[in-house]
């Protein structure tokens, strides 16, 4: 009990700037877990740009329908189940263009069986697929070429990998700085316990009783700091969430967690103030 | 407990100097030994270095040079463990008397019993607190804040926190310079009680009728030197 009196003697003395302090460690706290869990939800982003692609590839005009039923299968086989395969035969576009350009469209079909050699058949694939999925599929006997659009997005996937290391570098500068400031908070508060502390050394207190305000005081600060940065969290999470959609339609897909990171954020602030009470050395009078 | 064999003294000096940065020695080659249960006053003028002998052997400060052996032990020497079970074995009441301020009387006395590994809870603790207490003339102040203790009744605290660890060394500097005369007595009474059941006594003073009424072994410091050492003194 008398520890804990000892403990919240910084309280007692200095009230405003300990609130302050707590204040500060709860924004910056925040300010973290903010670019944390956008760093978190860039990761998924990324993958889905650099990895979703389409690739064309192109029949061998020479093929018949059944070599045709053949490549699929051999694409299904090798591509798995995540990639979507669809068949485009002269039909296929002739029909498609049939509303927009009827005349070219009938001049086609009147080509008969030799309007594969104009138009080409194609297999389009689709999905989060390898990096190695176009070399398999021009490894398909009676593909005539292929190509992907694997490097559609490759500047804003620059941007954003960019973008997630600087998130994650700034949050980590910001606990760091943080851890920094509690170290500093509880080597101030220290000396405010500085000469009971003398005395109980005197009586023959242990390292551990001597260290037990100065880990209590910490852990008040950091605790504290994270409630107030868990709260805040609570309560800012929908609108954060809200304003990062609105940034691009490519981050709706971007979830920022509430409840977790509240808890993660009160969790954190314990961890950094027992840190910074462990890492603050010891402050006694005539010690 | 420390157990110790007839030949090894309870306090040792050897040749111990103080200074602080660089300046004058305020001890300057002191060597004193001390045997289990004895009482020795250690007296002198102001600035003789009373007060830092006694911060050397309570463990407060370490020597500049030479060494401090209590209960056997070279302090400079012993484990952090060793040099804590020394200190839970002394009972020292510095001069400038050093109470945790924002705890109440009782709380103060109460830590000094559980840092000595005593139950202050207990029954008889209790007791024994509250009984010390009124032996000292401070049973209504026991719930008093120690900030707000006069200086006289803050020694007197020190005193009970002190003596109630039952320690086998005890070390009070200038223990009776805020009392009035009764209390004085009552507490060299009180010293001279705790020396007969087994305790080792130090007592700095300057109170030249305490060390002629309460006539003990005695060294007087001298400009930081022991100039003279009686076995009764006749300060």
């Amino acid at each position: 009990m008398y520890l804990l009196k000892l403990a919240m003697r910084p309280w007692k003395v200095a009230p405003i700037s300990q609130t302050v302090t707590i204040f500060a460690v709860g924004f910056l706290l925040f300010l973290s877990g903010f670019l944390l869990s956008l760093q978190q939800g860039l990761r998924p982003l990324i993958a889905r740009l650099h990895n979703e692609q389409v690739i064309t590839a192109y029949i061998d005009s020479a093929s018949s329908p059944k070599e045709e039923e053949r490549i699929v299968d051999t694409l299904k086989t090798q591509l798995g189940a995540k990639a979507q395969i669809s068949v485009f035969t002269s039909n296929n576009f002739i029909d498609e263009i049939r509303n927009e350009y009827p005349e070219l469209s009938r001049e086609l079909e009147d080509l008969g069986g030799e309007v594969t050699t104009i138009v080409p058949r194609y297999v389009s694939v689709s999905g989060f697929l390898p990096d190695t999925a176009l070399a398999s599929v021009k490894s398909v006997s009676g593909i005539e070429s292929a190509e992907s659009s694997i490097n559609r997005y490759s500047h804003i996937v620059g941007a954003f990998k960019t973008l997630h290391w600087l998130v994650g570098l700034l949050s980590l500068g910001l606990c760091f700085s943080l851890l920094a400031g509690l170290i500093q908070l509880s080597k101030i508060n220290s000396f405010v316990q500085a000469d009971a502390l003398s005395i109980l050394r005197l009586w023959g207190a242990g390292h551990l009783t001597l260290k037990m305000p100065r880990l209590l005081t910490s852990l008040t600060s950091g605790g504290l700091g994270g409630l107030v940065a868990g709260v805040a969290w609570l309560l800012a999470a929908p609108w954060l969430n809200f304003r990062v959609k609105a940034l691009s339609p490519m981050f709706a897909d971007i979830q920022l967690p509430q409840l977790q990171l509240a808890i993660a954020l009160f969790l954190i602030g314990v961890v950094l103030g027992l840190l910074a009470g462990a890492f603050s050395g010891r402050v006694t009078r005539n010690a | 407990m420390f157990l110790l064999g007839e030949a090894v003294a309870m306090v040792r000096l050897t040749g111990i100097s103080k200074w602080y940065n660089s300046q004058q020695k305020i001890l300057d080659h002191v060597t004193l030994e001390l045997k289990k249960g004895e009482f020795l006053y250690v007296v002198g003028g102001s600035g003789a270095g009373k007060s830092t002998l006694l911060r050397l052997l309570a463990t407060e400060e370490a020597p500049s040079e030479g060494s401090v052996s209590l209960f056997g032990y070279d302090v400079s020497r012993v484990s952090q463990t060793t040099l804590t079970a020394i200190r839970r074995s002394i009972g020292y009441i510095p001069q400038n008397i050093r109470l945790i301020s924002d705890l109440t009387v009782y709380d103060n006395i109460a830590i000094s019993i559980s840092l000595a590994g005593k139950r202050a809870l207990s029954k008889d603790m209790r007791n024994r607190i509250f009984l010390a207490l009124e032996k000292l003339g401070l049973s209504q102040r026991q719930n008093a804040l120690a900030a707000s203790l006069s200086g006289g009744e803050a020694q007197r605290v020190a005193f009970a926190r002190a003596l109630i660890r039952e320690p086998e060394l005890i070390i009070a500097d200038e223990p009776t310079g805020a009392q009035d005369r009764d209390y004085t007595w009552s507490l060299m009474d009180l010293f001279t009680k705790s020396n007969l059941t087994g305790a080792t006594v130090v007592i700095a003073t300057h109170d030249r009728e305490i060390v002629r009424r309460v006539r003990k072994r005695c060294a007087t410091l001298k400009l930081g030197r022991v100039s003279v050492e009686e076995p009764l003194c006749i300060y």
